[in-house]
């Protein structure tokens, strides 16, 4: 392109084909971040429930208690993610504002699930186990802003994802409030249900897209 | 009829905002590739829109290697507006 001088309907037609051409279209690995935190809570969802059922139904000791195994999910989860995206930035040429969005989102559910976890801890050394607190975020906070990102990037399957997430917490709350307590005892099979449906599924779409844009 | 702001009054430059006014922040090497312009001119003329207030460039490291970023001011913003304001006059849009 030369600096030279311009009519009135050059302009015009520069700026349009330059609006075109910064047009974010979605790319290789757009649904992987979706797939790792997909798997990684199913996968240890699968593993926590397993191993409850080996101990406490089959009897069988096991070195680590498997309410513990649930802490894999942001002691593997969270460092991943940050040094991906720091690996991202680095080689990222441009940053549109969905970009801007989308991460200023997932860094606010990113300090909503610290705040949980520490409210947790709070009140675990207080003696009561209120680990349901989590649960509920994973439900309702991951859901909506799982929604949100769908909303921010078009995508009809994580909206939909997101959305489900969010109902599957409000009937686990509405069920437990209704003394229907055996409700919880379901509430893994919601969860691992859940993230099928709202980052496995949406993930795989994402990239198939991707794939035959 | 509205003057046409000359700093924006030309090709590269122009192609420069657009871009600009479109993303939250793009780099040399995303500039250069879109405007299909060579480092030479393309750094001249992010150094007059850097002059005059239109962008904000900022000089870092990726890794081992220099990365310059451009991003629009709010300066910039208006000046751009006020351009297309004034093609839509003279094209009578």
């Amino acid at each position: 392109m030369e600096d030279k001088k311009l009519t009135p309907t050059d302009s015009m037609e520069l700026i349009t084909s330059m609006i075109a051409a910064t047009r974010r279209r979605l790319s290789k690995g757009d649904g992987n971040m979706l797939l790792f935190w997909g798997y990684l809570c199913v996968i240890v969802a699968i593993t926590a429930n397993v191993c409850s059922y080996l101990q406490f139904a089959m009897g069988i000791d096991l070195p680590i208690a498997p309410s513990l195994l649930w802490w894999a999910i942001p002691i593997i989860g969270i460092p991943y993610t940050i040094a991906v995206n720091r690996k991202n930035n680095l080689s990222r040429n441009v940053v549109s504002y969905t970009d801007k969005i989308s991460t200023s989102l997932w860094e606010y559910v990113l300090w909503l699930a610290v705040a949980a976890i520490a409210i947790g801890l709070f009140f675990f050394i207080s003696g009561f186990q209120v680990w349901y607190v989590i649960e509920l975020f994973m439900f309702f906070i991951i859901g909506m802003a799982t929604s949100v990102q769908g909303i921010i990037i078009k995508e009809k399957s994580l909206i939909y994802g997101g959305a489900f997430s969010v109902i599957c917490g409000g009937f686990l709350v509405a069920g437990v409030l209704a003394g229907a307590y055996w409700l919880q005892m379901y509430s893994s099979l919601l969860f691992i249900i859940s993230f099928i449906v709202m980052m496995i599924i949406p993930g795989h779409i994402l990239n198939h897209k991707a794939k035959k844009a | 009829m509205k003057e046409l702001d000359p700093l924006l009054h030309s090709q590269l430059r122009l192609a420069v905002m657009s871009i600009l006014m479109n993303v939250e922040e793009a780099d040399f090497v995303y500039l250069k590739e879109k405007t299909d312009s060579t480092s030479g001119n393309l750094s001249v003329q992010l150094d007059k829109l850097s002059s005059a207030g239109y962008i904000a460039v900022e000089k870092g490291f990726a890794g081992k290697k220099t990365r310059t970023v451009c991003r629009v001011t709010p300066q910039g913003r208006k000046a751009f507006e006020l351009y297309v304001e004034a093609l839509k006059e003279y094209l009578n849009l």
